[in-house]
C-alpha cells in the first residue's frame, strides 16, 4: 500500500531537489567529504557520520538527510580507494577489497581496480536502494526472522566457505582461520563477563577491534614487505590508463555484480549483520562460482566487484530496519536515526502514513548520492592514483604513519596501536612462513557472532541443540555447510565406489 | 621534481598547519578558557551516550569563548573513557560524560576507575529502565507478569545487557524486589535485544523507554512499567513501578566529571557553564526530541546521587557474583 | 601465497607447525590460567570454555600435523641443497629495524606530541631508505626525506588531528 505512494512520491520529489542547488551543493560536499573521510584508515563510515551529525542540527530535516546520505554512502565508497591503493581498509566494510583490489594495483591496474571498484559500488547502490523502495516492509518481515540460531547456522556456513577461500593451502588455511576465531574471544565473555586470553592485562579487555587488525595484518606486513630490500620501488609503476575499462569487461562481470548486489542488500537488512559480513560472504561466493579459483589473490576482477557491490547494497539494506521498523540494525544507522530524531522526526511506520514525502525525500537524498559518487569518484581517481607516484620510500614511511594514526583513530585508544603493530608482525611472518592471511580477518569477524549466537540459541531452548533443526533457514543453512564439508569428498567416493565395483 | 609541483597545493597546507600549530603552542595565562576543551565519550561514536555528548557539547559551546572537542574513547563497557579522563591532567581543559555504567563497572573490571577518582559536577538527567512485554504474550500488567514467571518459573526469556550492563542490572533487580525467576538473554547493545523482541525471540525486556516507544504506540509492545520516581514523558500513560506497588527505580542517567584536582575556580566554572546549558529551554527541546529526560543537578546533589545509586547496586552485584575487583 | 604444497620446502612444513604450535601454546596458557572459566556453573549456557577449547584442539592438532608432515619429509626425502633457514630471515633486518623503532615512534609521540615524534621518525626513515634505495647522495636524501617528511606529516596532522579532531596533538 505505502510503497505505491512511495514510488510516485520519489518520482516528484526528485526534480525538486535536482533542481535545488543548495539540496545540491550539500549532496556534492556530503559525498567530497565522504569520499576524503572513507579513504582515511580508522574513520569508518559510522565516525564519518558521527563527527558531521552536528553540522546538520541546524538544516532543515531534508537537507540534513541529503547531507548526511551523501556523507553515508560515499564513505562507503572512500573505504575502498585505500583498500586498493594502499592495502589498509578505510572501512570495515572494505576488509576483503584489498584482497584482489591491491593484487591489481601490484600489478599495474590501480585504475582499472578502482574504476571496477567505483562502477560496482554505485551499482550495489542503486539494487540496494530499489530493494528500499520496493520491498522494504517485506525484507524487513523477512530479516526479523533471522533470529540466533540462524546466525549461529549461516556463520557455520560461513566457516566452512572459509576452508575454500584458500585453494592450495585449504589446510593451513582452516589453520590461520582458527587463530582469527581465537583473537575474536579475547576480553570479556558477552554472557558470563568472564575475561578470557587478556593475560591479566587492561588492554586486551576490550577485545581486538577489526580495524586495528587489518590495518596490521594487511597495511603494516606490506610495508614491512616494502622496506625488505630498503623501499626499492616495485617494478609496476601504478597506470592512470583510460579510466573508463571497455564496458565488454564489465558487462562481462554482471553476474556477480547482480550475485553481490543482492547478497549485500539481503544481509544488510538483518539487524546486526553488517557489511563486513556480506563482503566476507560474497568474496567466499564469488572464489567457490569462479573458474578461475587459484587465481583468487592475485588480483582477479570478480574477487573484487562482487564485495564491492554487497558493501554498498548494505547501506540500502540497513535502512530497511530502520526506515520500515524504527530499529537501526547497524551503528551507522542509528547515527542517521539521531539525525531524524533531533528533527523531531522518528522513523519507523508511522513516517510512513504520516510522512510519505519525507520518506522518499530520504531515498532521493541516497539516490542523488549514490549518482555523485560516481561523478566524484572518477574525478578524484585519478589524482588518487597519482598519489602512489610518490617515490616509494617516502610513501612507505608515510603510509606506516597512517596506520598508527589509523589505528588509534578508531577508539582513541593507544592499545589499538600496539595491537595494529603485533599483527602487522603476525602478517609478515606468516606471509615468510606461507600461511594465508585473509582466513584470520574473517576469523575475527565471523567467531564472535558465531559464539554469540550459539550460545544464545541454546540459553533461549533452554540447552536443546534440536533448535537448529526446527527452524527452517537454520536448518537449510546446516544443511548447506553439510554439503559444502563433503563436497571434495564426493570425487573421491565416486572413486571409491567404482574401485569395489571393479 | 614533478612530484613537488603536483603536490603545491599540499606543501602549503601542510605548512599553514605547522605554523598554526606552533602558533598556538604557548600556553599562556590568558583567562580559563584559552583553548579547545574536550569533552571525552567514553561509549562509541553513534549510540546514545554519544548522542547526549554531541548535544551537550553543541550548546555548551554557545555559553564559552572556544570550541568544546567531542572525542569517543570506548572499549572495556564504557571504563577506558573514564580512564583516559581520570588520568587526564587536571587543567580543566578535559572533561568527560559518563553513566551508571560507571559505578558496576568499579566493582566488575578490576581495571576500571572507582567513583573517588573522578570528580562529578553535573547531572543531565536519567533515562529509567522500562518493562516491556509483547502483546501476543498475553500479560496485560506487572502484576500478571509477576505471576506467569512466579508460576513457570524461567519461562519468561527477558532480553538484556550482557552482565553489569544497564538493563541487565534492571532485570536482576525486578528478579529480587518481585521474587521471580527470569531466563535473561545478553545481547550486545539495545539495537539487537529492540530485534529480539519484535521478532518474539524474547518475551519481555528491561530497556529504556523510547527504545520501544513507536512500537508500544501501534500495539505490538506493551510497557508494564517505568523504573522511574515520576511517569516519562514521552509515554504518560505508563505507570511507575512504583504506583502499581514495587519499589524500583533503576536505569541509566548521565552527567558530567572531571578529573580530580581541577582549581577551585575552572571546578567551579565549569559547574556554572554545564549547569546552565542543561537549564536552557532550547537545548531542553532538542534532547526531549532525542528522548532525553533533563534533570539538571549541580555537583553536590550530583554527588549523593551517585552514592544513594551505587547503596543501591552493590547487594545486587554482590549476588550475582559479579564483585570481583574491590569490594565496597 | 598460492604455491602447491608439493612444491613447498619440508622445512616450511616444520617452520609453519612450530609458529601455529606456539600459538596454540599461548593459548592454552592463558585458558589454564583463567580460573573463572572453569569453576562458575552457566545453567544452559554451554560456558566460555567451550569454544576455545574446540578451537584450540584444532589449532594444535593441525600444528601437529605439519610438524609430523614436515618431520616425515625431512627424513624420507632428500631435501633442497638451498639453505631453507637462513633464507627465512634473509632481508628481515630492515623490518625487525622499522617495528623496533615503531614502538619507540609511539612511545615519543606519547610523551612530545605527534608533530615531533612523526618528524623524527619520518625524516630518519626517508633518508636512510632513501640512501638505501635510490643510492642518493645525503644532501640530496635529506632534502627529498624532508620534503616528504613535511607533507607526510603536515598532511596527516592537519586532517586527523586540525579537521578530525583526533587527540594525538
Amino acid at each position: 500500500m505505502a510503497k505505491n505512494i512511495l514510488f510516485t512520491e520519489f518520482i516528484s520529489i526528485i526534480s525538486n531537489v535536482i533542481t535545488d542547488p543548495q539540496l545540491l551543493g550539500l549532496s556534492a560536499l556530503g559525498t567530497i567529504l565522504g569520499i576524503l573521510m572513507g579513504c582515511l584508515p580508522g574513520i569508518s563510515s559510522t565516525m564519518a557520520l558521527a563527527i558531521l551529525l552536528p553540522v546538520t542540527y541546524a538544516m532543515s530535516p531534508i537537507a540534513a538527510m541529503v547531507f548526511l546520505m551523501a556523507v553515508f554512502s560515499a564513505s562507503v565508497f572512500g573505504g575502498s580507494i585505500s583498500a586498493i591503493l594502499i592495502n589498509i581498509p578505510g572501512t570495515p566494510g572494505a576488509i576483503v577489497t584489498q584482497l584482489e583490489g591491491y593484487a591489481m594495483t601490484k600489478s599495474g591496474k590501480a585504475s582499472e581496480a578502482l574504476t571496477y571498484s567505483l562502477f560496482s559500488s554505485t551499482f550495489g547502490g542503486i539494487v540496494g536502494l530499489t530493494i528500499l523502495i520496493l520491498v522494504a516492509p517485506i525484507v524487513a518481515r523477512a530479516a526479523m526472522e533471522f533470529r540466533s540460531p540462524e546466525f549461529a547456522m549461516t556463520t557455520v556456513f560461513g566457516l566452512t566457505m572459509l576452508a575454500y577461500s584458500t585453494p592450495g593451502s585449504t589446510f593451513r588455511g582452516i589453520l590461520s582461520g582458527a587463530v582469527g576465531l581465537l583473537c575474536g574471544m579475547v576480553g570479556f565473555d558477552l554472557v558470563t563477563d568472564v575475561p578470557r586470553f587478556d593475560f591479566g592485562t587492561t588492554a586486551l579487555q576490550s577485545g581486538i577491534e577489526l580495524v586495528p587488525l587489518t590495518v596490521g595484518l594487511f597495511g603494516l606486513a606490506e610495508v614491512l614487505r616494502g622496506i625488505e630490500g630498503g623501499g626499492k620501488p616495485s617494478k609496476k609503476t601504478p597506470d592512470l590508463g583510460s579510466l573508463l575499462p571497455s564496458l565488454k569487461r564489465v558487462r562481462r562481470l554482471w553476474k556477480t555484480i547482480l550475485r553481490g548486489s543482492a547478497l549485500g542488500a539481503i544481509i544488510g537488512a538483518i539487524p546486526a549483520a553488517g557489511s563486513a559480513i556480506a563482503v566476507a560472504v560474497s568474496y567466499a561466493q564469488e572464489q567457490r562460482l569462479s573458474k578461475r579459483k587459484e587465481a583468487f589473490g592475485t588480483g582477479v576482477p570478480e574477487g573484487l566487484a562482487g564485495p564491492e557491490a554487497a558493501n554498498n547494497a548494505c547501506v540500502g539494506g540497513a535502512l530497511v530496519p530502520l526506515m520500515t521498523l524504527g530499529i537501526p540494525g547497524d551503528t551507522m544507522t542509528a547515527v542517521l536515526m539521531g539525525a531524524l530524531l533531533i528533527h523531531g522526526l522518528r522513523p519507523g511506520p508511522l513516517l510512513f502514513m504520516e510522512r510519505p514525502d519525507f520518506v522518499a525525500a530520504v531515498y532521493v537524498a541516497l539516490f542523488l548520492a549514490l549518482i555523485l559518487t560516481v561523478v566524484f569518484g572518477f574525478l578524484l581517481v585519478r589524482h588518487f592514483v597519482r598519489l602512489m607516484r610518490t617515490p616509494s620510500h617516502i610513501l612507505l614511511v608515510i603510509i606506516a604513519m597512517l596506520c598508527v594514526v589509523g589505528s588509534f583513530a578508531i577508539r582513541n585508544n593507544v592499545t589499538d596501536v600496539y595491537i595494529m603493530i603485533v599483527f602487522g608482525v603476525t602478517g609478515y611472518v606468516m606471509n615468510r612462513l606461507d600461511i594465508p592471511v585473509a582466513p584470520l580477518a574473517f576469523g575475527l569477524i565471523l567467531g564472535p557472532i558465531l559464539e554469540e549466537n550459539l550460545r544464545r540459541s541454546l540459553i533461549i531452548s533452554d540447552g536443546s541443540w534440536v533448535v537448529f533443526f526446527e527452524r527452517p533457514i537454520a536448518l537449510t543453512m546446516l544443511l548447506l555447510s553439510a554439503a559444502a564439508l563433503s563436497y571434495p569428498l564426493v570425487p573421491k567416493l565416486r572413486q571409491l565406489l567404482s574401485n569395489t565395483r571393479n | 621534481m614533478t612530484f613537488l609541483i603536483n603536490y603545491r597545493n599540499q606543501i602549503i597546507t601542510a605548512l599553514i598547519a605547522i605554523m598554526a600549530l606552533v602558533a598556538c603552542d604557548n600556553r599562556s595565562e590568558a583567562p580559563f578558557p584559552s583553548e579547545p576543551i574536550t569533552l571525552v565519550v567514553n561509549w562509541p561514536a553513534g549510540g546514545g551516550m554519544d548522542r547526549a555528548g554531541r548535544l551537550v557539547a553543541e550548546y555548551a559551546r554557545k555559553r564559552l569563548d572556544v570550541p568544546i572537542a567531542v572525542i569517543n574513547v570506548s572499549g572495556a563497557g564504557g571504563a577506558t573513557g573514564v580512564r583516559h579522563v581520570a588520568d587526564a591532567d587536571p587543567d580543566g581543559y578535559t572533561v568527560g560524560i559518563l553513566g551508571a555504567s560507571l559505578v558496576a563497572s568499579q566493582y566488575i573490571n578490576p581495571n576500571a576507575n572507582s567513583i573517588d577518582e573522578i570528580d562529578v559536577i553535573s547531572f543531565i538527567g536519567p533515562d529509567p529502565a522500562a518493562l516491556q512485554v509483547r502483546s501476543d504474550s498475553g500479560i496485560n500488567t506487572l502484576e500478571e507478569y509477576v505471576e506467569t514467571a512466579k508460576t513457570n518459573p524461567a519461562s519468561i526469556k527477558n532480553g538484556n545487557d550482557a552482565p553489569g550492563g544497564v538493563s541487565h542490572i534492571a532485570a536482576t533487580l525486578l528478579q529480587r524486589i518481585t521474587s521471580i525467576d527470569l531466563t535473561l538473554v545478553p545481547y550486545r547493545g539495545y539495537a539487537p535485544t529492540v530485534a529480539a523482541i519484535i521478532s518474539g525471540e524474547v518475551q519481555s525486556t528491561t530497556l529504556p523507554v523510547h527504545q520501544l516507544i513507536d512500537q508500544h504506540e501501534a500495539g505490538e509492545v506493551k510497557i508494564l512499567g517505568v523504573m522511574s520516581e515520576e511517569r516519562h514523558f514521552m509515554a504518560p500513560d505508563v505507570p511507575t513501578f512504583k504506583e502499581q506497588g514495587i519499589d524500583l527505580i533503576t536505569g541509566d542517567w548521565r552527567a558530567i566529571y572531571l578529573p580530580n584536582g581541577v582549581p577551585p575556580d575552572r571546578h567551579s566554572f565549569l559547574e556554572k557553564i554545564f549547569y546552565e546549558t542543561m537549564n536552557d529551554p532550547e537545548f531542553q527541546e532538542a534532547a526531549e526530541r532525542l528522548s532525553f529526560f533533563i534533570t539538571p543537578m549541580m555537583a553536590d546533589d550530583t554527588k549523593q546521587f551517585i552514592e544513594d545509586f551505587d547503596t543501591a547496586l552493590y547487594p545486587i552485584l554482590l549476588e550475582s557474583d559479579l564483585v570481583k575487583a574491590r569490594q565496597k | 601465497m598460492s604455491e602447491k604444497i608439493a612444491k613447498r620446502d619440508p622445512r616450511n612444513q616444520l617452520a609453519a607447525g612450530f609458529y601455529l604450535g606456539l600459538i596454540s601454546f599461548i593459548g592454552w596458557l592463558s585458558l589454564i590460567n583463567t580460573p573463572a572459566l572453569w569453576t562458575n556453573e552457566f545453567g544452559v549456557d554451554p560456558g566460555p570454555e567451550l569454544l576455545p577449547v574446540i578451537v584450540l584442539t584444532l589449532l594444535s592438532g593441525g600444528a601437529l600435523t605439519l610438524l609430523g608432515a614436515g618431520t616425515f619429509q625431512v627424513i624420507m626425502y632428500k631435501t633442497p641443497k638451498t639453505n631453507y633457514w637462513t633464507k627465512l630471515y634473509q632481508n628481515t633486518l630492515l623490518p625487525t629495524l622499522f617495528v623496533i623503532s615503531l614502538i619507540f615512534y609511539i612511545g615519543l609521540m606519547e610523551i612530545f606530541g605527534f608533530i615531533f615524534a612523526s618528524i623524527i621518525f619520518a625524516l630518519s626513515w626517508m633518508w636512510l631508505l632513501g640512501l638505501k634505495s635510490r643510492s642518493e647522495t645525503a644532501v640530496s636524501g635529506l632534502f627529498l626525506a624532508g620534503l616528504g617528511t613535511l607533507i607526510g606529516v603536515g598532511l596527516i596532522y592537519f586532517v586527523f588531528v586540525y579537521l578530525i579532531g583526533v587527540p594525538i596533538g
